[in-house]
This record gives C-alpha cells, structure tokens and sequence, in this order.
C-alpha cells in the first residue's frame, strides 16, 4: 500500500493504465462479438434437432463451462502461442456458452400457438424463425449476451497470464507484490467496463423487444 | 494426498455458499418485501460480480492475509448474486391466487412468507445456489494465488513444469465434482417441482442433505481451519520446489532429532508468509528465505544501505532483530540469486557470457519475466537492472510465473531473469550470464526465525537452534539444482527428494 497517492499512480502507471484500458476493451468486444454469433448460431441449430441432442448436449456443455480459465487458457498457449489469438479464442468459447443457452431456452419458450398460427400464415419453416420464434426470443438471448459481456470483461483479465496486456497487467502485480492500489487501478477501469456494457445491452434489449410485447415485459 | 486437495477445495466452495446464503437469504427476501430496496440491493450483488475473481481475492487478502479466509470470503460475496436474485425472482412468481388465499386464511404477513411464499419459492432459490455451487467450484482455482489451497495449487504447478497430468487430473476433478453436484441439485429441483404440496412429502431427503453437509463442514473446519498448531512448530509451504524441499527437510529434522511436532501449512508468498511471521500474533515460526530477500523484500532496503565493510548477511540479520525480533540461522550455502539467462542457441548465435555481452544487441531480443520483477517498488527490478546496465530491449513482457519457461522454450521471448539454483534452468537450456557488473545482490538462503520461539519450545526441544544449523552449508547451488530437477524435471515427490537427501547426508535415519 506503501502510501500511494493516486497522483503518483497516475504519474508511474498512467499511459500504461489507457493502453491497458484500450487493449481489454478489444479483447472483450472481439471475443464477445465471435461468441455472440457462434452461441446464437449453435443455439438455433440445437433448437431445430430433435430434443435428445439436447439433453445430451446441455449438460455437457455446462459442464465443459466449470473448466478453469488458467487451464484453458494454458493449453491454448502451449498450442497457439504468446499471440492475441489464443486469448481470443479461449473468451470466445466462454462467451459462447451463456449465449447459447438462453438461445435455446428463449427459442425452446416460444409459445406452440405462435408458431403454428405464423405456419397458418404461409410462413416457410425459415420465416418462421427469422419473423416470429428469433423476435420472441430476443429478450432472452440478449439476456445472454449481458451475462457472457460481463463474464468475459473478468476473464480477460487472464490474457496478462500469458503476457498479453490488458487490465489483468495491474492485478497480477498488485497480488504479487500486496499492492491494493495497483489491483484497484486494474479492477475499477474493469468493473466501470462491466457495468456500462452491461448498461449498454439493458438498453438494447428493451429495444428488441417486440413492440406488441413491451407493456407484459415491463413488469 | 490428491484427495485432500479435492476436499480442501470442496470445503472452500460449502462453507462459503453456506455464508452467502445465511447473508443472501434474508437480503433477497428484503429485496423482495420492499420495492424501494431491491434497486441497490441487486445492483450491489451485481457489482460483485463484474469485479474480476483475481483482483477481488487480492483486494481481501491485503486485509485479511493470506489464506482461507480471504478465499472464503471472496467466494462469498461472489456466491451473493445468484442467490439474492434467485430469491427475490422466485419470490416474486409465486401465483398470487396462493398468496391471496394465505392472506384470506388470516396469515400474517410473517406466516404468508414463511408458510406459504417461500416453500413455493424454494425451487428457483435452489437454482440459484446451484449456480453459485458451480461457479464457485472454478472460482477456487485462484486461490492458489493467494495462499488458500486447494486444487489451484496444482493446476499452476502443473502449467509450470508443462506436466499435462498434473494439469488435467485437477481439471477433471473438478469438471466430475461441478457435474455431480449439478446433476443431483438438478434432481432435488424436480423431485421438488413434482412434489410440491404432495402429502406424501418426503422429508428424510432434505434432512439427510443437510446433515452431510454439516458434517462435511465440521469436518474440513477440523482439518483445514487455523487450529494454529499449539505447541507445533509451524511454517507455510513455500510457492515453488527450493522452498518447498527445505520446507520440507525443515520437518524431517526437527521430528527426527527433538520431540516437536511440525506442521506445513498451505502454500504462500514470501511477503506473506513474513506479515505472518513478525505478526503481533504469529501463526508461524520460521520460513526458509534468502537474505536479499529479507534485504529488498521484507525491509525495503537496498545494497547501498549497507555500511561499508558489512557483510548482506550480517547487516540483515541486525535489522531484522531490531525492527521485527526475527534473525537467519546459518547460511544454507546455496546463493540462489536471480540471473539473466538466455536459451543456449541465441547465447551462441550473439556469443553472449556476461550480461554485458547484451548490451549491443539487446534492442534484437525480447525480455519476458513474471509480474512481480516488473513492479515498480523494490529495487531487484526490471527498471533498475535495464537502466543499471544500459539495456534497450526490443520489448518486454510479462507473464505468470507458472508459464515463465513454456515461454522462454517456445520462443516467445528470448531473455528473462531466473533463480539461479532452478532445475528448469538445466532442462529450457537456458545459459545463465555473469553479472559481470554486479547488479544483482547475493541471496544466501537461510532459514529465517522468529527470535522467542527457541524459549517457546524449549521444553520439547531445547537443542532447536543447534538441531536446525545442521542444515547449515550442506548445500551448493550445484546440488539445490539436482534436487530441484528431480522434483520439476523428472517429476519426483518432494518429500521423498527432501527425505532422501537428508538421508544421503547422514542427518536422519534412513
């Protein structure tokens, strides 16, 4: 602790601090945004294959969750490398579980009467999906995409295990010299992160909410 | 042994979703009672959450000190939102018709809760425990990081020596462990959902839950939980395999040679472990260190606080009397300093033998070492050695301790900084350079202790101090490299490393 003001912080650590900043921003978006797409991709697929799959595949995958970032980003790194790609890939994975599964669930919860009033319609089985079942299961997807945000906003930290910068930079020096101002520095920006991206999805998701539904969300 | 771990790790993840539902409960209930309330309280449990796990834990440990209790503690906040969501959610989808009719049998508003509300609302709470068990589970891991145990310890030892088993095995403990619990809640969560409000409610399940999991959490209190060893002889294991033997050795002499008992707690920092030991309430008596670390490290000095004509060694013994009441046994013999070391094939490639070979070429190569030799106190760092010597490196990085050489042998970088006496040393290839401008202090390993505790024992062993410098100069840099190779390289136990070498020194019986 060592009587640190936070001007001599930011005098020592400052431009690393926005650098770092800059660089855990980029991790989270990027890896997020894959995670977004392959969640959403899989979790519609899954909805569309007879239901044993998922009950197999469920569980599995919440299990294949519980794996310790440490490990999973070592092994990544003894594969790919000191490269921004392994930790790109390992958030992404992670990201993509939340979302999967509200996908599933949100699409799973799609009231039976909808869809075969939109089939009545004319609707193709592709329509049906992309007009009626994906609108009606936006709030919860979106719902997942908040949880994978923030999740992934912590996880990065983990890129500074294997010397790729980012906010965890701060931490792991803090902890390794039992300095609470540094792992401050690194936990505020990350939390600040976490919580206006979260605020940032809340917003987006009042917005997909289909506009016949907002007064029943509202509750 | 393994199976100590899982349980240690177990205990960590109950206890702490314990005390997170005897603080998450009623909050989400209250969240629940008054609209007004259930803003903040949400919104702070939410908060907890976006505060990444290692920052978290290291932000309690500078309060609570290393160890259990701030793992727990941590687990514990972090357990909070699931549980106080889940809580107030499940409270809130209660059918009002069964609320409406409690109220119109005359329930109070105490009785609707307890009677009707919350039985009805149990299966969702559950499921929010069930989340908080399961995250909690992964979140353990980190406390390796800050001296609490478990099966993170391995897994970072594991990823240190590259040693796939020791990295798997522990992966998939606790993958079994997350599914099993997941799969069981997931089933008193149905059984429940069918059964509820049936006559033939069957309580012998809940009570029997309840009960195993009070004895399991009596149980690890026994074994895990301080119990500062009275009368023992206590010291924390040290963080990689040097401490780790002589820890070790430590604990075969002094139970072969006196009648104290020693005991070795979980692993810990160095600067922890000396906040621990010069405690005004100690909960330990000796650690194995170095005297430039107890120099730089522990007293905040430098090599140029030392008058002229002093000894490292005698100058930090003096200070560490005076402002901690601790002092260094005899020298081990081994001068386990750090050193620049370069993989053989680039100190070929630009002829290197001496730091100062690197100068030239330096603004050609990447530097890589741990967080901790790049922080900006202490003077054994990254900023004072570059400048101290002139070095303009291409770049620097830093990674985690545990992936130090993976890193170095990968070529991700191509010099970094060593313990001299590390067995990883011999099997990276790395060439070690002279510090042909003596930048780096000597770091004599010595057992540090706390000066009283020799009157403490000194009924069970009035020979302690003697029985401990027997460890005295039996070592060189030469053979604490061996033994540290035996450990990481070849994978051998430490114990029967630490054991046999005192064996092979005539100190205890075979």
């Amino acid at each position: 602790m060592g009587g640190w003001s936070m001007r001599a912080l930011l005098d020592t650590y400052g431009s690393m601090l926005v650098k770092s900043i800059g660089i855990h921003m980029v991790y989270v978006l990027v890896s997020v945004a894959i995670g977004f797409v392959l969640g959403l991709g899989l979790g519609i697929l899954l909805s569309r294959l007879p239901r044993r799959w998922s009950t197999v595949l469920m569980p599995l995958l919440s299990i294949f969750q519980t794996i310790p970032g440490i490990v999973f980003i070592g092994l990544l790194y003894l594969a790919l490398g000191m490269v921004p790609a392994t930790v790109i890939v390992a958030l992404a994975v992670y990201a993509t579980f939340p979302v999967l599964k509200n996908t599933y669930t949100g699409l799973q919860q799609v009231d039976a009467s909808y869809k075969e009033a939109a089939r009545g319609c004319g609707m193709s089985p592709f329509q049906v999906l992309w007009k009626v079942e994906l609108p009606l299961a936006m709030p919860t997807i979106i719902a997942g995409l908040r949880m994978s945000t923030i999740y992934t906003v912590s996880w990065a930290v983990l890129a500074s295990m294997i010397g790729l910068g980012g906010l965890g930079d701060f931490i792991y020096q803090g902890v390794a010299s039992n300095n609470n101002v540094l792992i401050v520095a690194g936990a505020i920006p990350a939390a600040i992160m976490a919580v206006v991206l979260g605020t940032v999805i809340d917003r987006l998701q009042k917005r997909v909410v289909p506009r016949g539904l907002r007064k029943e969300a509202g509750t | 042994m393994s199976w100590m771990l899982i349980w240690e790790h177990l205990y960590i993840v109950l206890l702490a979703v314990l005390l997170s539902l005897v603080v998450g409960l009623p909050l989400g209930i209250l969240a629940y009672l008054s609209p007004t309330a259930r803003r903040p309280i949400l919104w702070i449990s939410d908060l907890f959450q976006t505060i990444p796990s290692l920052a978290l834990l290291g932000i309690i440990m500078v309060f609570l000190g290393a160890g259990k209790p701030t793992v727990v503690f941590g687990i514990t906040l972090y357990s909070l939102l699931p549980i106080v969501r889940n809580t107030c959610l499940g409270l809130t989808e209660v059918n009002p018709a069964l609320k409406e009719a409690a109220r119109g049998c005359g329930m109070s508003r105490g009785e609707q809760l307890v009677q009707v509300e919350l039985p009805m609302a149990f299966p969702v709470i559950l499921t929010g425990i069930r989340i908080a068990i399961v995250n909690a589970i992964g979140t353990a891991v980190f406390a390796a990081y800050v001296g609490g145990g478990g099966l993170g310890e391995v897994i970072t030892n594991g990823i240190r020596n590259k040693n796939m088993r020791m990295i798997l095995l522990p992966t998939a403990a606790l993958m079994v462990i997350a599914f099993l619990f997941d799969t069981l809640m997931g089933r008193f969560e149905k059984y429940l959902a069918t059964h509820q409000g049936g006559r033939k409610r069957n309580r012998l399940l809940p009570a029997a839950t309840a009960a195993v999991l009070c004895v399991l959490l009596v149980a690890g209190t026994l074994a895990f939980g301080g119990g500062s060893g009275d009368g023992k002889l206590v010291l924390y294991d040290g963080e990689y395999s040097e401490t780790q033997l002589l820890t070790r050795m430590v604990k075969y002499l002094v139970e072969d040679q006196t009648d104290l008992e020693v005991e070795i707690k979980g692993q810990m920092t160095a600067v922890n472990q000396f906040n621990e030991l010069t405690a005004s309430n100690p909960s330990c008596d000796l650690m194995v260190s170095y005297d430039g670390t107890v120099l730089t490290t522990f007293l905040h000095q430098d090599t140029t606080d030392i008058p002229e004509g002093e000894s490292l060694y005698d100058y930090v013994n003096r200070q560490a009397m005076e402002q901690y009441g601790a002092r260094l046994l005899e020298k081990l013999g081994l001068n386990n300093t750090y050193a620049i070391a370069v993989p053989e094939d680039i100190a070929e490639q630009y002829a290197l033998v001496t730091v100062s070979d690197l100068i030239p070429v330096a603004g050609e190569l990447v530097f890589g070492a741990e967080h901790g030799f790049f922080t900006q106190e202490g003077s054994m760092k990254f900023g004072p050695f570059t400048e101290f010597y002139g070095l303009k490196f291409k770049d620097a990085v830093s990674v985690d301790l545990a992936l130090k050489y993976t890193a170095v042998e990968s070529g991700s970088f191509q010099v970094t900084e060593v313990y001299t006496t590390d067995g990883l040393n011999r099997k990276a290839n790395l060439r070690i350079l002279e510090d042909d401008q003596k930048f780096f202090p000597e770091y004599n390993g010595a057992l540090l202790v706390r000066d009283d505790m020799f009157e403490e024992f000194r009924d069970q062993a009035p020979e302690l101090e003697e029985v401990l410098n027997r460890l005295g100069s039996i070592f060189t840099n030469e053979t604490m490299t061996d033994l540290t190779y035996a450990v990481d390289v070849e994978g051998r136990a430490v114990e029967d490393v630490a054991r046999e070498f005192l064996a092979g020194q005539g100190l205890i019986g075979a």
